[in-house]
């Protein structure tokens, strides 16, 4: 009833093209700045990754070379590839397990929790810049208070950004600073879990760890699913804290592909093979996103689904 | 009379001027100065645009990302009219050949130091092209901490000697427990400046067609010149800077914890600012060789697409004039009149840097100028580097593996 009225006083102010064009209208600005500078660019970087195309001088077509030479002769390609590898199998994890963490410790009525959590998500909006300068002080060999700490436990300085063995640890443990983000969508998700689940397995006799298992864990899974895709393509991504804090060294170990993809750009003007670089790790992370997606049946539990199937 | 003369001068100069269409026209000029540097550029162009009525010149500051900035403004056909430029092999092709107009007279190459014009001609099409007027110059030499060579009761270096001097006072000022050291030794140096000490030993990069670094990157000569400061910084003597950490070799010479080290005039401000008491000499040399500096050399080009090229022809030999130059206290002056005015070829703190400069008869030519590849062939030469300092051992085989990886840049 109340909607037919509702309708209906939409209809009589307004023509039905109007009525219709509105939602459009209102995702206009949305919709022409994605075509404008994520779509054209997207569409064009396919475009000149089929040239060689210096910064200076006249493109040239070139067909599939920049993918041929990107794959089977360039061995840099091969090497900042796998220390984005490294980088994710070393990012995503801590970072899921880090993020849910602290989601539980502040899903638990406490003092002061919505404090915490906001001191928690904080270094998410500082800007990586000002992050990176902050921990670069944090990581420094002789002055910094990370080292300061582990002399306290008699342990040996580490050389954080200027060994080729730590520096890639010590940017995973940046990046680890920023867990913010997927906390909070944890943190939704906690709260988003019905407490009787909780009250019928008391009843039953499971134990708190069994609860976190058979309860916690399955009813987080679409958000883990979320936050998984997204730490993955941020891992993939990860640019600025690498590129502040170490430019890809010592020795690069820590010059991850998005360097790689910036130096070919930026320092070397070579705009066509930047270009067939990025797109394959746009194609890639499509990949392992559709992976994920479609394996996501078998690990990942919708309430609706599971009620449907109890009906 | 002499000032009736002058003024007379002046106000047909402006008559002239009045009647050269100047009305209401912007020129871009695009430089990587910040601060203090920025400020004289920024009043540079103001005397400029009081003595062209009608121009506004519009200093566009780059900062730290000039040249990511300026080649997406060439990228996109929109580069400032004027700017600043170091990297000639990259940009030649979109910059104005400086020729004709120098030809018709109002810049004074003879009184530049004939080193400074070998950067910014190129050779295209078997003609000499000129795509850059210098505008600022500066060699490489040892800073010394005055107080600590007294306290050391050791003699102050003088110009016209070696790298074991260096390294006997390195020695003596180093105090391992109090983490004091003699000399500092860039860990993360730009390949550029560190053929001072391959040229110094009678080697470089790369040959001088540019077509291969084997026999040059890895020759013996650059190998003992990489053994000899591994071994400083192992003995203790020398500090290794710039490798992960924070401590810049600037704070560690004004702090007293390091005796010596090798820069350009870039630091010189900030010594002087903190009222340090440090001498300035020239580069060590190996025995029986030569000491040799580059030259860090920027200039003022035009850009091809310019719709104001004859203004800014006007602006650029502005730039280059006595008045414009005697300006510019935060660079080394190019002309060599400035400099003897200004008594910086002689002074005790400068007289070394107009000493590293090389004679018009040197040979030693940068390898960004001898291969269109360098710039990626540079990249295993900066990492090699890297790993000679962090692994300080094996330097042999670093060497030779970055040569075969380096020529593999070149000929592609």
């Amino acid at each position: 009833m109340n909607k037919r009225v509702a309708g209906h006083a939409i209809s009589r102010r307004s023509t039905p093209l109007h009525g219709l064009a509105t939602p459009y209208l209102f995702i206009l600005p949305w919709v022409v700045g994605f075509l404008a500078f994520t779509f054209g660019p997207l569409l064009f970087s396919l475009y000149t990754s089929f040239y060689d195309w210096p910064l200076i001088g006249e493109p040239k077509f070139i067909g599939l070379t920049n993918y041929y030479n990107m794959l089977f002769d360039d061995s840099e390609f091969r090497r900042s590839f796998w220390i984005t590898l490294k980088f994710t199998a070393l990012y995503v994890p801590t970072n899921m397990i880090v993020a849910l963490l602290l989601a539980l410790l502040l899903n638990r009525p406490m003092f002061a929790s919505g404090f915490f959590r906001a001191v928690f998500y904080l270094p998410s909006i500082i800007s990586g810049v000002a992050l990176v300068t902050i921990w670069s002080w944090m990581f420094s060999h002789e002055y910094g208070v990370l080292n300061y700490m582990l002399s306290i436990i008699g342990i040996e300085p580490v050389n954080w950004l200027g060994s080729p063995k730590w520096a890639l640890y010590s940017i995973v443990i940046v990046g680890l600073w920023a867990v913010g983000q997927p906390m909070l969508i944890f943190l939704a998700g906690l709260k988003s879990i019905q407490k009787d689940l909780y009250e019928a397995a008391s009843l039953s006799g499971v134990g708190r760890i069994g609860q976190f298992f058979l309860i916690t864990l399955p009813m987080l899974t679409p958000v883990l699913l979320f936050n998984l895709v997204n730490t993955i393509i941020t891992s993939f991504q990860q640019l600025t804290e690498a590129m502040l804090l170490t430019k890809g060294g010592p020795a690069k170990a820590t010059y991850l592909f998005a360097i790689y993809i910036y130096d070919t750009a930026f320092k070397h003007h070579d705009m066509g093979y930047a270009s067939a670089l990025s797109w394959f790790s746009f194609l890639l992370i499509l990949l392992l996103t559709g992976v994920i997606f479609k394996t996501s049946s078998l690990w990942v539990f919708y309430e609706a689904e599971m009620k449907q199937e109890k009906a | 009379m002499k000032r009736l003369f002058l003024s007379s001068v002046i106000a047909a100069g402006f008559a002239l001027l009045a009647t050269t269409a100047y009305a209401d026209q912007t020129l871009r000029f695009a430089t990587w100065d910040s601060e203090a540097s920025l400020e004289i550029q920024k009043s540079i162009a103001a005397k400029f645009e009081a003595s062209h009525p009608g121009v506004k010149v519009q200093v566009e500051a780059y900062g730290d990302g000039y040249d990511q900035k300026i080649s997406a403004a060439f990228g996109a056909s929109n580069p400032p009219d004027v700017m600043y430029m170091w990297d000639f092999p990259t940009y030649q092709a979109s910059l104005e050949d400086l020729k004709p107009y120098i030809d018709k007279g109002g810049v004074d190459l003879n009184d530049m130091p004939p080193a400074l014009l070998n950067y910014t001609q190129v050779l295209r099409d078997g003609a000499t092209r000129i795509v850059g007027v210098p505008a600022g110059f500066t060699t490489h030499v040892v800073y010394y901490n005055k107080d600590m060579f007294k306290a050391a009761g050791i003699e102050e270096p003088k110009d016209g000697w070696t790298w074991d001097d260096l390294r006997a006072a390195a020695g003596k000022l180093a105090n391992k427990d109090k983490k004091i050291y003699g000399f500092g030794v860039d860990g993360n140096p730009d390949p550029y400046d560190f053929q001072n000490y391959l040229w110094s030993n009678g080697t470089a990069w790369v040959s001088p067609d540019g077509k291969t670094t084997t026999g040059y990157l890895n020759s013996p000569a650059t190998k003992a010149v990489f053994k000899m400061f591994v071994d400083m910084v192992k003995s203790g003597d020398a500090v290794l800077f710039g490798v992960g950490d924070n401590s810049s070799y600037r704070e560690l010479f004004i702090s007293d914890r390091m005796g010596m080290v090798i820069s350009g005039n870039w630091p010189k401000p900030d010594f002087e600012a903190a009222k340090k008491n440090f001498g300035v000499v020239t580069l060590p040399a190996f025995p029986g060789k030569p000491a040799t500096s580059v030259v860090s050399i920027s200039a003022l080009s035009l850009a091809k697409d310019s719709k104001e090229k004859d203004l800014a022809w006007e602006f650029l030999k502005y730039y280059a004039s006595p008045e414009a130059v005697a300006m510019r206290t935060n660079d080394m002056p190019v002309l060599m009149s400035v400099a003897k005015q200004q008594g910086l070829s002689e002074g005790a703190n400068t007289a070394a840097f107009f000493k590293m400069m090389p004679g018009p008869d040197s040979k030693n030519v940068p390898s960004f100028l001898l291969n269109p590849n360098w710039s990626r062939a540079q990249e295993k030469i900066t990492e090699a580097i890297q790993r000679i300092y962090v692994e300080q051992y094996n330097i042999d085989a670093i060497l030779d593996e970055a040569a075969a990886a380096a020529d593999k840049e070149l000929a592609k």
